[in-house]
């Protein structure tokens, strides 16, 4: 299906679908927008995105064999456009599967065929496995191991700062089978179910009130060679895949529900901060066009992993200049009443995250100066 | 430098290189026939999603002068139908409680006195008093006009003030990569403690940050232009349009900090060429009346509903035109 296409006309046909269902879509959105713990957080954004999904909304741009319906990336990034400017945030469950999805049909075909039609439609949450207690910007220096035992693969370890790690369903690590000096050259992608024996998950609790995070223990932990992502010690490329998707998908994803936090506030902030709203405005702008061009470069074929360090900068600074007006406009630190108290509250306390997941702001900077500015190797 | 993805330019390199002789040689630039003659209106015609930002991205980056704005309100106009005398054509630019016009030639037959946030532009005579006035930016000549024009409104289904910000926004925006390519230069020969300064990780991040600004700026410039193709002068083109005014003088604000902070002294002697870039588009900025734009854009987003820029429709519409190209 072509995906240009297809989104002629969608926000019409949106419009028209979420005011004939309300009733059954609204308090779905309600529960997901609510902050709740870890594993109850994520059966509520589970079964939203299995209503958008069955009701034929979150299953445009997959792949018919994956039970989608056909078209590519960015049919469903005119869908989560339209979700997110009408006040329909995406469920926080699709942010993985835009990271992973694209890694696994591209490096495990055998896996997608498997478990994508589970992933994308809601009825499964996956998380990632990458940081560790000891290596978080030095992700290649991680430490967890998969050695080899007989035609398995048995992995021992700890990883952190996952996100909704707790209560998902199986979880993609990336893991030495490499010597420790080997970098990341010694590092594999490995899928890994959340109940094997050997995995113990803990949520990790947050000043924004939610547990967003989780840690992960492994202690032989025992695969098959069916759940290796690429090539052995090729995992460093899988990586550096599922973080362009990450930081370019999710940042679009991003830029539609502040769009539609910055239209809620527009006329009180516009007057009374008018020089704040504007810079706002213009950050998440920037944005959204640069986040548009990595889109269509991602579904292309033809993007440059360097240059979405410049988006991972904007989506940060746009995060935090549109929370900034929020609660310059509505502070948060004494409940005012309203019945959104406690998303603005979690959504503030959040946005100050920005500048450290998926890659912090100073490893951006770096990868833009090495690469994009072409300063690598400037003798030191 | 590219600060975008390596995916088909359109032929924005080709026509860059094509439009960058245009400003090779000294004084006041090509007029408006010479810029016809040069094909510049087939271009804009033919393909605008380039030429326009290679030509306005050119003419930032070389310091040009010459009718360039002029012939792009000029193509706005006449693409909508207006009928404008033929020959030279000055523009003022109303800033302030004046108009501006920059580098205008001697005798146009006509002015155009555009007005922002209004449609259509005043069309005055030829013999319209201006009078020279000294600016930051001696290269360029400026002329000021005083009184409020009571003149024929032409165009008034358009927009020009959509064309002069993006022009504007893209001359920044070229400023702005042409600072950055400046002083990333100097950084990887200048060296301080025995090595290059670009080794050292907080020079590193300046230039990261005015890579980061000006790419922004790019980009809205761009996504001001697709709205101007999709929605021809409609107030949300305008808006767009205004945004990439903002988003050039973001892209210049940024990289003439981090230029200046990079270069060191030296970019602060006339002798060095950042002066010449600091001086143009502080006066560039000033034509978008840069001090307030923060507010301005705010005021216009919240008359619209606080819009996406490129929503999802304008997207499609965009995608199928560059397709049919």
């Amino acid at each position: 299906m072509d995906s240009t296409a297809s989104t002629a006309g969608l926000a019409g046909e949106w419009k028209e679908w979420a005011a004939g269902n309300a009733e059954r879509i609204v308090p779905l959105r309600d529960a997901a927008l609510t902050p709740m713990p870890s594993a109850e957080d994520i059966e509520s954004q589970k079964a939203y995105q299995a209503a958008l999904f069955d009701t034929g909304w979150l299953s445009r741009g997959w792949a018919v064999e994956f039970g989608g319906s056909g078209g590519d990336a960015i049919l469903r990034a005119a869908v989560y456009d339209l979700l997110g400017q009408s006040g329909f945030p995406v469920p926080t469950t699709v942010n993985v599967v835009e990271v992973l999805a694209p890694a696994l049909t591209k490096y495990a075909p055998h896996l997608a065929a498997r478990y994508l039609p589970k992933l994308i439609s809601g009825r499964e949450a996956w998380c990632q496995g990458f940081s560790e207690p000891d290596a978080g910007s030095d992700l290649a220096s991680l430490r967890t191991k998969a050695v080899r035992d007989g035609d398995e693969w048995v992995i021992n370890g700890q990883k952190t700062w996952s996100t909704r790690a707790f209560g998902s369903d199986r979880c993609v690590v990336l893991v030495r089978t490499g010597t420790q000096e080997s970098r990341h050259r010694g590092l594999s992608m490995m899928l890994v179910d959340m109940d094997a024996p050997g995995v113990s998950v803990h949520p990790i609790d947050e000043m924004s009130g939610t547990q967003h995070f989780g840690e992960i223990f492994l202690e032989d932990v025992r695969i098959g060679d069916d759940r290796v992502i690429g090539e052995i010690d090729q995992g460093w490329a899988v990586a550096q895949h599922a973080l362009q998707w990450e930081r370019g998908m999710f940042g679009w994803i991003r830029q539609a529900i502040l769009f539609s936090i910055l239209r809620r506030l527009a006329a009180e902030a516009s007057i009374r901060r008018p020089a704040q709203f504007g810079a706002a405005y213009q950050d998440l702008a920037a944005l959204r066009a640069r986040s548009f061009a990595t889109i269509e470069a991602l579904v292309a074929g033809a993007s440059s992993g360097p240059q979405v360090s410049i988006d991972k900068l904007l989506l940060s600074q746009a995060e935090r200049s549109v929370q900034d007006i929020v609660v310059a406009t509505l502070p948060v630190a004494v409940d005012d009443g309203r019945e959104d108290w406690t998303e603005r509250l979690h959504d503030y306390v959040h946005s100050r995250t920005a500048t450290i997941y998926g890659g912090s702001a100073e490893i951006q900077r770096t990868i833009i100066a090495d690469q994009v500015l072409e300063l690598r190797g400037v003798r030191s | 430098m590219r600060l975008s993805h390596p995916v088909d330019d359109g032929g924005y390199a080709e026509i860059r290189e094509s439009v960058e002789h245009l400003f090779d040689g000294e004084g006041e630039g090509p007029s408006l026939s010479e810029l016809d003659d040069f094909g510049i209106f087939d271009m804009f015609e033919a393909v605008p999603d380039v030429a326009v930002p290679a030509l306005f991205e050119a003419q930032g980056a070389q310091l040009g002068t010459g009718a360039t704005i002029e012939a792009f309100v000029v193509h706005g106009l006449r693409a909508a139908g207006a009928k404008l005398p033929p020959g030279e054509i000055g523009l003022l630019l109303e800033v302030g409680d004046g108009a501006l016009g920059l580098a205008p030639r001697s005798a146009p037959v006509a002015w155009l006195r555009i007005r922002p946030g209004r449609p259509g532009a005043f069309l005055l005579p030829g013999d319209t008093p201006v009078a020279p006035v000294a600016s930051i930016d001696p290269a360029v000549s400026v002329e000021k006009a005083d009184a409020a024009a009571d003149a024929p409104v032409i165009g008034a289904d358009t927009r020009p003030e959509c064309h002069v910000h993006i022009a504007i926004g893209a001359q920044l925006t070229g400023i702005a990569e042409r600072i950055l390519t400046v002083a990333r230069d100097h950084a990887r020969i200048r060296e301080q403690f025995g090595r290059p300064i670009a080794s050292f990780q907080a020079v590193q991040h300046l230039l990261a940050d005015a890579a980061v600004a000006t790419a922004a700026g790019q980009g809205l410039v761009r996504a001001a232009l697709a709205e101007l193709r999709v929605s021809g002068g409609s107030e949300r083109a305008a808006f767009a349009a205004l945004v990439g005014a903002g988003a050039g003088v973001r892209a210049f604000t940024v990289a003439t900090r981090v230029g200046l902070q990079v270069l060191g002294a030296v970019a602060y002697t006339t002798e060095h060429e950042f002066a010449g870039y600091f001086r143009r588009g502080q006066l560039l900025a000033h034509v978008v009346s840069a001090a307030d734009i923060d507010e301005r854009i705010a005021a216009a987003a919240c008359t619209a509903g606080v819009p996406e820029i490129l929503p999802v429709d304008t997207w499609h519409r965009v995608a199928e035109g560059r397709s049919a190209l």
